[in-house]
């Protein structure tokens, strides 16, 4: 496939079950074509492209680094296909071409349905980024991988999702020969990178966050600012100085910081919030607190903590001393 | 419906006989306790400040007083892994569909193993050692279900059974059961009080639960009990 962009790109990488291979990009962007082809011969089996800059070092073929990028461009592509309300395919797999992009993506495009060659080298162009085929991961696969299931109807339709390196960096150049013989170097190095952004979470997690969302709402910093009755002078940095203070905590959810509405009462912290995360050890994080919070708690008859946190401030930090420290009674 | 646990008698009643069962010297223990408390693996957690009537200042049958201090020190061990996990990390797992549990938690946890080094007189809560002891007020005797299978906010009840039988059986080393959640294997409270050192031999080093093979075990313990093991990143 000859395409103007191309000089653009120093290389791609294509994963496939079997491994990867480096290839010119024309020729990679080929396998992501082939995915959405109208009467085509069938697309091949490759899982994704990965699509370098000519200022990314030159890329390795390496099997480990690239499954790395895959995988978070695939939570990054998954987690703006979960906010997509007003989706509709006709006709499944016969309808033509459709390119889903919005500027809240963050850099994720989305092509679904089938167009002609012609079709697919006009508007699937390359750039530096993932090209991810979903065709390809059968639920089975993506479950052994601990990702995510695409949503219920972006399942059984040709998708291609597009995620741009400025939301996803490429990871190209690893000293892997050099890390596996200085022992675990590799492990902390994509420990490292991983703390940058949000870790993979299993399903049984999203599943308990997505619940607590919906069931207890929450405010962004701009709101706890709006509905704030502090008469600080910087009212609009308000949340983050409570954050800083310890005197509320965030979740983070789908990239957004948002805080628990719950902590507030009249625009201001409940005193008892700073107590209950005074309690709570350095590593604990916003949903642990969230958990201990809204979680039904035995220990009340299965009441939640912020049911009593106006009639038993005192009962909510003895319930927290016992949930941070829970061997304390062995 | 869930058990209710009926209160104990208030007084030991030293006239009671019961059969109790030897747990022989040899035996290997698997424990779990406080990894931020810092005690060793053979040494009893001396329940301080713990309260007898507040159902999260302990656990089933713990804290309860006894003289001379204010409560007897306990240890919890089992006869598996999986019993000791499933009554000490778990010990609050409600009996629900895929109930959650905060993965924050783990990182307050370790592991060792102990060998009994002398023989031990255990009380087994099971239907049938159980049947000697009335309940005040009532015709039947307390059970197994009362005594196990109860609520935690039956706790403080609980504790006023291991109250009466420390109190009525001096020669009691501690109560034995079935776990709550497993069905096999035993789950002991030892009372600290009955020891001396060199009764209880730390077999290991501790093992932390909340990353490396420690968590493997734990979650797979966890999935055998159709526990959601929920995490906090």
């Amino acid at each position: 496939m000859a395409n103007t962009n191309v000089a653009a790109m120093s290389s791609a990488m294509v994963l496939e079950p079997k491994g990867v291979q480096t290839l010119d990009v024309g020729s990679a962007m080929e396998q992501v074509v082939a995915a959405l082809l109208k009467n085509g011969p069938g697309s091949g089996a490759a899982y994704g492209v990965l699509v370098y800059d000519t200022r990314d070092p030159k890329p390795q073929p390496n099997m480990l680094v690239a499954a790395k990028t895959f995988f978070h461009a695939y939570h990054r592509a998954w987690k703006v296909l979960t906010n997509i309300a007003d989706f509709t395919h006709a006709g499944s797999a016969k309808s033509s071409l459709q390119t889903i992009e919005n500027k809240e993506f963050d850099h994720v495009r989305f092509f679904v349905g089938l167009a002609t060659e012609k079709v697919l080298k006009d508007r699937v162009k390359p750039t530096p980024g993932v090209y991810i085929m979903t065709a390809h991961l059968d639920a089975k696969l993506l479950k052994t991988l601990d990702l995510p299931p695409l949503p219920e109807r972006f399942r059984n339709l040709p998708l291609v999702m597009q995620i741009e390196s400025e939301a996803e960096p490429m990871q190209s150049s690893y000293p892997i020969q050099a890390s596996i013989n200085e022992g675990n170097l590799l492990d902390m190095e994509l420990l490292k990178v991983g703390d940058e952004v949000e870790e993979p979470i299993s399903r049984d997690t999203l599943e308990w966050r997505q619940q607590f969302i919906r069931s207890n709402p929450s405010w962004t910093s701009a709101q706890v600012a709006a509905e704030s009755t502090s008469t600080a002078r910087n009212r609009a940095a308000i949340a983050s100085r409570w954050l800083r203070e310890k005197k509320i905590f965030a979740i983070r959810y789908q990239g957004q910081q948002c805080f628990p509405r719950f902590q507030f009462q009249d625009g201001i912290p409940s005193p008892v919030i700073a107590q209950v995360i005074k309690i709570f050890p350095e590593h604990a994080t916003g949903w642990d607190l969230a958990y201990f919070f809204a979680t039904p708690n035995p220990n009340i008859g299965g009441r939640k903590p912020i049911e009593l946190l106006k009639s038993n401030p005192a009962r909510v930090v003895s319930l927290a001393e016992a949930f941070a420290h829970p061997a304390d009674a062995f | 419906m869930p058990f209710n646990c009926p209160v104990a008698p208030a007084n030991p009643d030293p006239s009671l006989l019961l059969q109790t069962t030897i747990v022989l010297a040899g035996t290997e223990l698997i424990r779990f306790y406080s990894k931020s408390k810092k005690y060793p693996a053979d040494s009893f957690n001396p329940n301080t400040g713990k309260r007898i009537g507040v159902e999260e200042d302990g656990a089933r049958f713990n804290p309860f007083p006894g003289a001379p201090l204010p409560n007897v020190p306990t240890m919890y061990a089992a006869d598996s892994l999986p019993a000791a996990a499933l009554e000490s990390v778990f010990h609050n797992v409600d009996h629900f569909p895929s109930p959650s549990f905060p993965k924050m938690q783990l990182a307050d946890w370790q592991y060792s193993r102990l060998k009994v080094m002398r023989k031990l007189l255990v009380l087994e809560l099971t239907n049938p050692h159980l049947r000697q002891l009335t309940v005040p007020g009532r015709a039947t005797s307390i059970e197994e279900g009362e005594l196990i299978h109860s609520p935690t906010s039956e706790y403080p009840n609980t504790r006023t059974w291991a109250r009466f039988l420390h109190g009525s059986l001096p020669t009691l080393d501690g109560l034995a059961w079935r776990p709550r959640l497993a069905g096999t294997g035993w789950s002991y409270v030892l009372f600290g009080d009955r020891f001396v050192a060199g009764d209880l031999k730390a077999e290991s080093t501790p093992t932390s639960v909340d990353s490396g093979s420690g968590y493997v075990e734990i979650e797979q313990i966890a999935k055998s009990a159709s526990i959601r093991i929920i995490g906090s990143k």
